[in-house]
């Protein structure tokens, strides 16, 4: 009797534990190898040609973008927003970086990595790293 | 001679006039918040896309659902696929017009009242709605706040009984953009 108990309490314990952990798993983070690399201009172009079938190939998914830097402003939780060069002089390929480490000027040719969240005017990346200057 | 001139000169300044008339950011922020007894619960998004025209009044506001950013990896996740069901309907949009273009003066600094008036989208259902909300001109930069709450409803947006007492039926949306003239 005493046996059950325990095991029932131990039971007990461990889902506590793991529904615990579940309730508070980590955010995503732009890690491990991405899906694809990929040419900003590409990218873009993929987006911009068919989105329903871009967005099913990369929503979500981690990708790592090379292109270059057109812009770099900061949004209003002062992380770093980089934008890719496109094939159209307006928009791009618009990247929120996870945090800000390294010093980068417009024309600067990146890779970064990131997750892709879709496409409005410009394609959009978040929690991005820089994997070279 | 001089009236084709005289008309040309016109065409210019309007042609310019009006290609300076459109601001836009692609880092606005877009906020929500749920209260209920039970839980509160906020989200917010930085990568709001938005243009103005200040020459006609028109407004459009795109931002993508996946990049809602909760305090809780979980709570995100059920948004995005019990919720919002952000595979099928990735982006909400807003696209209208200011009703008090008038009273708003984009040449002169100052913090004017607005109101508009348009048609929002969410999870793939479309409403007319209104909101009001303050501009604040300041040089060659413009910014737009408004606050107003939307009812899940209205969206044909579902929550499980089981859940229910922890979200809110109507939920306040907070807007933030700043604006610069699109080169």
């Amino acid at each position: 009797m005493r046996k059950v108990l325990f095991l029932l309490l131990a039971l007990g314990a461990v889902s506590a534990l793991v529904a615990y952990q579940i309730y508070n798993k980590p955010h995503r983070h732009a890690e491990g190898k991405p899906y694809v690399s990929i040419h900003a201009h590409e990218l873009y172009d993929l987006f911009t040609a068919d989105e329903n079938q871009a967005n099913e190939n990369f929503l979500d998914k981690v990708i790592q973008v090379n292109g270059t830097i057109a812009e770099i402003s900061l949004n209003q939780d002062d992380r770093q927003v980089i934008l890719l060069q496109s094939n159209d002089p307006l928009f791009g390929i618009s990247c929120t970086l996870e945090k800000t480490d390294r010093k980068i000027s417009k024309g600067d040719v990146i890779h970064v990595k990131g997750i892709c969240k879709g496409y409005l005017s410009d394609v959009v990346l978040t929690d991005c790293v820089i994997i070279n200057p | 001679m001089k009236k084709v001139l005289l008309s040309l000169i016109i065409c210019v300044l309007y042609l310019q006039a009006s290609a300076q008339a459109n601001y836009m950011t692609r880092n606005g922020q877009i906020s929500f918040f749920s209260k209920t007894s039970m839980e509160n619960i906020d989200a917010v998004n930085n990568e709001v896309t938005s243009i103005i025209n200040t020459g006609t009044g028109e407004i459009v506001y795109a931002v993508l659902v996946k990049s809602f950013r909760f305090e809780k990896a979980l709570m995100e996740e059920h948004f995005n696929e019990n919720y919002m069901e952000s595979d099928k309907f990735p982006k909400s949009t807003f696209s209208g017009k200011l009703t008090n273009l008038s009273a708003i003066d984009f040449k002169k600094n100052g913090s004017y009242p607005a109101t508009v008036e348009g048609d929002m989208t969410i999870h793939g259902i479309k409403q007319h709605v209104t909101a009001s909300g303050t501009i604040v001109v300041n040089g060659n930069k413009i910014s737009i706040t408004s606050t107003f709450s939307i009812k899940l409803a209205d969206y044909k947006i579902e929550v499980p009984s089981l859940v229910a007492e922890k979200i809110a039926e109507s939920i306040e949306v907070k807007v933030n953009c700043q604006y610069e003239p699109k080169s």
